[in-house]
């Protein structure tokens, strides 16, 4: 437990640290922090050292490759608790599931309606926005926000799993036969059976959806459909329809690395199939299992929400007097 | 699919229904179906059924590369390697073959708790029967009684998502689980809640001072053919049972896990804790039978009514403390 933060804790101090942002107090406060730089760059670190290849993949007894272990996006092989949040935006580049300059990553192309509803959906102002803000713009990021905590308990589903779920570590489990994904984050998993069988005529909605899987040499590849729309593909509100199939692509190719690429068709969402870049993880160094990081256990959770339904009123009420005047 | 229920509406159908069972219109329903003959077992829907038949052993245990038992598969309670939909919920009203135990066989003795413990249990249990949803008998009991039962409710309500920890990821598990074995490692998965644990079976020794977690922290080796768990630093928040609603911090888990056959599974576990039980507890060795089909999705915690429920029975708590 040297090197990360501990469970609901973690997400109770990220949401105080929302709510805080939004009082009055904190808005003058923000605006005076604005000119101090990012905490990594502060932190005065050492540029990071990615693993070596640490020699051949591990197989299984049927000669297929063994993708057991625990990942961590990036090369380290570890999470940097002085990064987390940061990681996927900002900071080391060795953290980074890709270098965009070497192997660059499209944005999803979207229909003009998915686009505006993502925007809507989308993150919220970023920190000191706030205080430049109309009321009414105010209201709009509060509302993002209580949709956004609402749906902290919600399954990332496929390939969420990996793109969200696996941002504190992953641990994968292989037999012949069967592939197992638990992640840290809500302390979720997913089964999938490499078994040669065929998608189901109609398959059931599921948030990870219906799985098929098969090797291709060295790569397993898993297809995906029937997946419960009510799952977002990242962190960005990425929305989708039930005609959504997604596959995925695992190859191991030495001890110390993952390669996950993934490719995304939803006719109903998107102008063309989204192809991500061969995003990397690297196998834990240490042999600590994964934290517990159970979701919708903590009540403050809640009681986050419910501050912000009255931030919110206030802010409507606000504005219904300025009209009125 | 056969078992045929997604996700978080199957939970609140489950929820509905055995509210149905409990109240009234459900028992005097009961009791009119139950007066047909020959009824092989009093739940509904079990009229005039073939008693059920167990599996047979299935042959050998299978086993892994290093020549451990493998444990892996789709585990159901009892012996009949499936689950019947039409008993679900059904206040454990089972088919004999659906039980993890005979208590004629093989009998379990009940946790022998110390004095405090039995006091507070019992005091839990008299607060469980005053059913908050009836207000012409609940609005008739003394008002302290009236909160006790309140905040009982609102406790178990407020606990759905609450993971079941160690040893309650098997003996609570309703649903049936997954167990995943590579050399060196046991993976968990259950239904129930989408929860797993993982459990590293290397000969590493207890931390000297390990943080609570639920699953607590757990060291793992082979006994022969049977995987023995041993686990501390268990999180004071789980519930070993129902009639079991706490433990302390010093409580010790060993659990065991065999396989004599390809359908069976036995379980078996042993619980220490000085600070709550006059001596440790072991349970009966419990069956599970290897079932075919995957688990179902069962997540919690995303279903926005419970929440609504939860608010209003704090409401009425409120409004009841309210009052002088």
């Amino acid at each position: 437990m040297k090197t990360r933060l501990t469970n609901p804790l973690v997400i109770g101090a990220f949401v105080s640290a929302f709510v805080f942002m939004l009082s009055p107090c904190a808005i003058a406060q923000q605006a005076k922090e604005q000119g101090s730089a990012p905490p990594y760059a502060a932190s005065g670190k050492a540029a990071s050292k990615a693993l070596p290849d640490g020699g051949p993949a591990p197989r299984l007894p049927d000669g297929h490759p063994d993708f057991s272990g625990i990942w961590f996006v990036g090369a380290l092989g570890k999470e940097d608790a002085l990064l987390v949040q940061s990681a996927a935006t900002a900071g080391d580049p060795a953290l980074k599931p890709f270098d965009p300059k070497v192997t660059p990553e499209e944005r999803p192309s979207f229909q003009p309606w998915a686009a505006e509803k993502v925007k809507q959906l989308g993150r919220g102002p970023a920190r000191g926005e706030l205080s430049k803000m109309t009321k009414a713009q105010q209201l709009t990021a509060v509302n993002t926000e209580i949709g956004r905590l609402e749906r902290e308990c919600v399954p990332h589903g496929v390939p969420g799993i990996t793109l969200t779920g696996a941002m504190h570590g992953m641990e994968l489990v292989e037999t012949p036969g069967v592939f197992v994904q638990l992640t840290e984050l809500n302390h979720d998993y997913r089964v999938v059976s490499i078994d040669g069988r065929a998608h189901s005529k109609d398959p059931d909605p599921k948030f990870n959806g219906e799985s098929v899987a098969h090797w291709e040499g060295d790569t397993m590849v898993i297809d995906t459909i029937g997946l419960d729309d009510r799952t977002w593909n990242d962190a960005g509100a990425w929305i989708h329809s039930d005609q959504q199939h997604v596959v995925e692509r695992f190859s191991r190719p030495s001890r110390n690395y993952l390669i996950y690429q993934v490719t995304v068709e939803d006719p109903k969402v998107l102008t063309k199939p989204w192809v991500s870049a061969p995003h990397k993880y690297s196998l834990s160094v240490s042999s600590e299992p994964l934290n517990e990081w159970y979701c919708g256990i903590n009540p403050d959770g809640d009681e986050e929400v419910r501050a912000l339904k009255e931030t919110k009123k206030r802010l409507e009420e606000d504005i219904s007097k300025e009209l009125s005047h | 699919m056969n078992r045929g229920f997604s996700n978080a509406l199957f939970l609140k159908a489950v929820v509905v229904a055995s509210l149905c069972l409990v109240s009234f219109c459900a028992s005097a329903q009961e009791k009119s179906s139950g007066q047909e003959k020959k009824a092989q077992f009093s739940t509904p829907g079990y009229t005039h059924r073939e008693p059920s038949k167990p599996l047979p052993d299935g042959g050998p245990t299978p086993r892994l590369a290093d020549g451990h038992p493998d444990f892996s598969g789709v585990w159901f309670k009892g012996l009949l390697g499936k689950e019947d939909a039409t008993l679900v919920g059904s206040f454990g009203v089972l088919d004999p073959n659906q039980r993890e135990f005979d208590p004629k066989v093989t009998p379990e003795e009940k946790p022998s708790f110390q004095p405090w413990a039995a006091a507070k249990l019992k005091e839990q249990q008299a607060n469980l029967v005053a059913d908050t949803r009836d207000p012409s008998s609940f609005d008739k009991l003394p008002r302290e009684q009236r909160l006790a039962a309140l905040d009982l409710e609102i406790l178990k309500l407020s606990r759905n998502c609450m993971p079941h920890g160690v040893p309650g990821i098997v003996l609570n598990a309703d649903r049936p689980f997954q167990f995943v074995s590579t050399p060196g490692l046991f993976v968990q998965l259950d239904e129930h809640n989408h929860d797993y644990r993982v459990v590293m079976i290397d000969a590493r020794a207890h931390s000297k001072e390990p943080d609570p977690k639920f699953n607590g922290e757990s060291v793992a080796h082979w006994d022969g053919d049977t995987l023995v768990i041993d686990t501390v630093a268990i999180d004071e928040r789980v519930w070993n049972g129902e009639q079991w609603q706490f433990h302390s911090d010093q409580e010790h888990v060993i659990e065991r896990i065999t396989r004599p056959s390809l359908n069976y599974l036995i379980y078996q576990v042993t619980i220490e804790d000085p600070k709550v039980l006059t001596k440790p507890w072991t349970s009966a060795p419990r069956r599970y039978s290897l079932g075919h089909e995957d688990l179902l999705e069962w997540y919690c915690g995303i279903n926005g009514h419970d929440d609504e429920e939860l608010q209003a029975l704090k409401q009425q708590r409120d409004r009841l403390q309210a009052q002088k």
